[in-house]
């Protein structure tokens, strides 16, 4: 029985009638809340719309705190544990989805932009070709009279990405999301089980936040710290393929990087560091020499052996609460979010289905 | 000795600093000034969005080609050092698009990463079907002209406010050397049929979320009639006007109309972007640049002229190569007066 079909017969035994648009009292609605710390998948509450048309929704998203202050670096996917050919679905999924932004007039709103540039390696990389290389657009090896611009750098890779600047983005979804009438509330959660009375399914995106909220000891923190800097005439990323060293153009302001602290849970910005990634970003681009007014930001990148994208039943007095996590994507989260949200979607879709089971079983 | 340049565009401020630069120490009473009625930012040269890029085809002018190579390599060179911001110096990549395959230009080499692109970038332009993607620089003369008027006037190079009518108003007054960079108006000085304007508009826009330089072509309209978006480092420019004989200095709304919709179509994201100045300028147009050595006889005494102007659309792409010319032919008519000795190698 497809979820929508369900959908329907619930709506309708509960005396408001058949069919999808029966007005169902609110303490029986299908009421799911999206748990998020920094910018997780809230598409997918759209995709979830479509599949469940037949379903009076109402969503609801808690977040401890606002956007403004939430950091996502952009970087290449390094998420270990999941096997590379679906890192290469999520990223691709990703890519496609952001593409489509960066080329239609929402573009500046939602602060997604394609940006060029070079990935350069002191030492030639064992690995030359990465797998995401026919995603991004252009790749090829970087010439040698591109490779002189960069003295200490023995072998470069040249191509077109997308760059996401992540306050208008998080901020044009969170306008999608409210258009479709999804509600938002600013509420610290400190347990899920907290949800079970308001809530039929929760989706739990809370990032470094789910080391506390659900005690997940696999997870932990690597501390980044960048500088946010007006240098406007930057038109190119350059990034070292240590990844610890980068300079991505973004709308306003550019971002040099940066740090990749295991396990520090320290979000003060340390001037020292400051000092090192302003001249590690120097010693790449000089002209950054010149750059104004910087702004330094701290993050943690909330990081796993593997993304946990997974359902799990919670119960209590047999009472039940399915969860979906979607947590754990360290420094990918970008690279990736669009593939894991829908993967996302597809695990609440299951639990919806299990729900009217369950639900249709209990009327018998 | 008195050298006097008339122009203080690109050409006339950078082939003023070229020369002085290279002959000052050689000759110890070389006094040098610069008399222009426009000043930056009112110059050709200040319209310009500053993309270093030659036209498509030098129709075998190599000499062209190699002083449009001679002042990319020197930019690339300047281009790590504390000054290019000040410059207005910088690096962009971006996109040439074309409706049809053509021959690779005669630039391919000299640019960073010169390729041709791929399907799926294509994607990006529909209506077109073929282009290229290189990585090539900006010198925004906002900012350089500014530069080279600073350097000048350290090195006691002085400036006048001034529109000369003649050739012979500079030797009256005892200018020995006079260097014309006078650009689209030097008929006005000596009469010049194969100079002429080459007129455009162009959009100043607020779009900083674009990052590339994208330049499509229309081989039947001829160049710079089809749509281009160029990034600056502060605002973003909009053209895609050439209007040979055109004159007029005036904005055309018919033109706005033709490089907004244009552009918008290209890329839409810049329905978004806010307008903040509109612009129209001569380009000056010739055959080929005119950089030549004239000798002027009036009465009893004789005296030279370097000519240095006609580079339409590509004023700032050839400019050094040009002043490093200009500069070796003033270096002949030094040796000719015995003033100096042969010219230092460039180092």
């Amino acid at each position: 029985m497809s979820p929508g079909r369900a959908a329907r017969r619930l709506g309708s035994g509960l005396g408001a009638g058949s069919g999808g648009s029966a007005r169902v009292p609110p303490g029986n609605a299908r009421r799911r809340a999206t748990l998020r710390r920094g910018w997780g998948p809230p598409p997918h509450q759209g995709q979830l719309k479509k599949l469940n048309r037949g379903c009076p929704w109402t969503a609801g998203r808690l977040t401890e705190r606002t956007e403004p202050h939430t950091i996502s670096t952009a970087a290449s996917a390094e998420l270990e544990g999941t096997p590379i050919h679906v890192q290469k679905q999520w990223f691709k999924e990703t890519f496609t989805y952001l593409f489509a932004i960066s080329q239609s007039a929402e573009a500046s709103e939602a602060g997604i932009h394609l940006v060029s540039g070079w990935q350069v390696f002191k030492n030639t990389p064992k690995e030359e070709l990465p797998f995401w290389s026919d995603v991004v657009l252009g790749f090829r090896p970087m010439s040698k009279a591109e490779l002189q611009k960069f003295p200490q750098h023995q072998f470069g890779q040249a191509f077109t990405t997308l760059k996401c600047d992540c306050p208008p983005y998080l901020l044009w979804l969170e306008k999608r999301l409210k258009a479709t009438g999804v509600q938002m509330y600013t509420r610290k959660v400190a347990d899920l089980w907290e949800l079970h009375s308001e809530y039929n399914v929760v989706v739990n995106c809370a990032g470094i936040g789910a080391h506390q909220l659900v005690g997940d000891k696999e997870l932990f923190p690597v501390r980044g710290q960048v500088l946010k800097v007006h240098a406007p005439w930057v038109k190119n990323f350059i990034r070292n393929g240590d990844g610890l060293t980068y300079i991505y153009p973004g709308i306003h302001r550019v971002t040099l990087g940066g740090t990749r602290e295991v396990e520090s849970w320290s979000l003060s910005p340390d001037p020292g560091t400051t000092k090192d990634i302003f001249d590690r970003c120097c010693s790449l681009e000089p002209s950054l020499r010149r750059a104004q007014d910087i702004k330094v930001k701290v993050g943690l990148r909330p990081s796993r052996w593997c993304v946990r994208l997974e359902r799990e039943v919670l119960s209590q007095g047999g009472v039940k609460l399915p969860v979906v996590h979607n947590y754990g994507h360290g420094a990918g989260g970008f690279s990736v979010h669009r593939g894991t949200a829908k993967e996302a979607a597809c695990l609440v879709g299951e639990c919806i289905a299990a729900l009217q089971v369950s639900s249709s079983k209990a009327k018998l | 000795m008195r050298v006097a340049i008339i122009g203080a565009g690109v050409i006339g401020l950078s082939t003023a600093l070229c020369i002085h630069e290279q002959y000052h120490s050689l000759v110890p009473s070389l006094e040098m000034e610069v008399y222009a009625d426009r000043y930056t930012p009112h110059t050709t040269s200040d319209g310009a969005a500053g993309l270093w890029q030659p036209y498509l085809s030098d129709h075998g002018n190599l000499q062209e080609t190699l002083w449009s190579k001679e002042t990319f390599d020197h930019l690339l060179r300047h281009l790590g050092s504390p000054a290019a911001k000040e410059m207005g110096l910088f690096l962009i990549s971006g996109y040439n698009l074309f409706t049809q395959p053509v021959p690779d230009p005669s630039w391919k080499n000299i640019v960073l990463g010169f390729r041709n692109l791929t399907a799926k970038e294509l994607e990006l332009f529909p209506g077109y079907s073929y282009g290229w993607f290189n990585t090539a620089l900006m010198l925004e003369c906002r900012s350089y002209l500014p530069w080279l008027t600073n350097r000048l006037t350290q090195r006691g190079v002085k400036f006048f406010h001034k529109k000369v009518e003649s050739f012979q108003e500079m030797f009256a007054q005892g200018v020995d050397v006079v260097i014309n960079c006078t650009g689209v108006r030097a008929g006005e000085l000596q009469p010049d049929p194969e100079l002429q304007p080459g007129r455009g508009q162009v959009i100043k826009v607020l779009a900083p979320w674009v990052k590339h330089f994208i330049i499509t072509h229309d081989i039947k309209s001829g160049i710079y009639n089809s749509p281009y978006v160029i990034p600056g480092s502060e605002f973003t420019v909009l053209g895609g006007i050439y209007q040979h004989g055109n004159w007029n200095e005036e904005n055309s709304t018919q033109d706005h109309k033709t490089i907004w919709e244009n552009c918008c179509r290209l890329l839409p994201t810049l329905q978004k972007a806010k307008i903040v100045e509109e612009w129209s300028g001569l380009r000056p147009a010739r055959p080929f640049v005119r950089l030549e050595r004239e000798t002027l006889r009036h009465g009893h005494f004789q005296a030279e002229v370097i000519h240095n102007y006609g580079h339409g659309g590509f004023g700032i792409t050839i400019h050094w190569g040009c002043a490093m010319a200009a500069a070796r032919l003033f270096g002949s008519i030094l040796q000719e007066k015995k003033v100096a000795g042969p010219p230092q190698p460039r180092l």
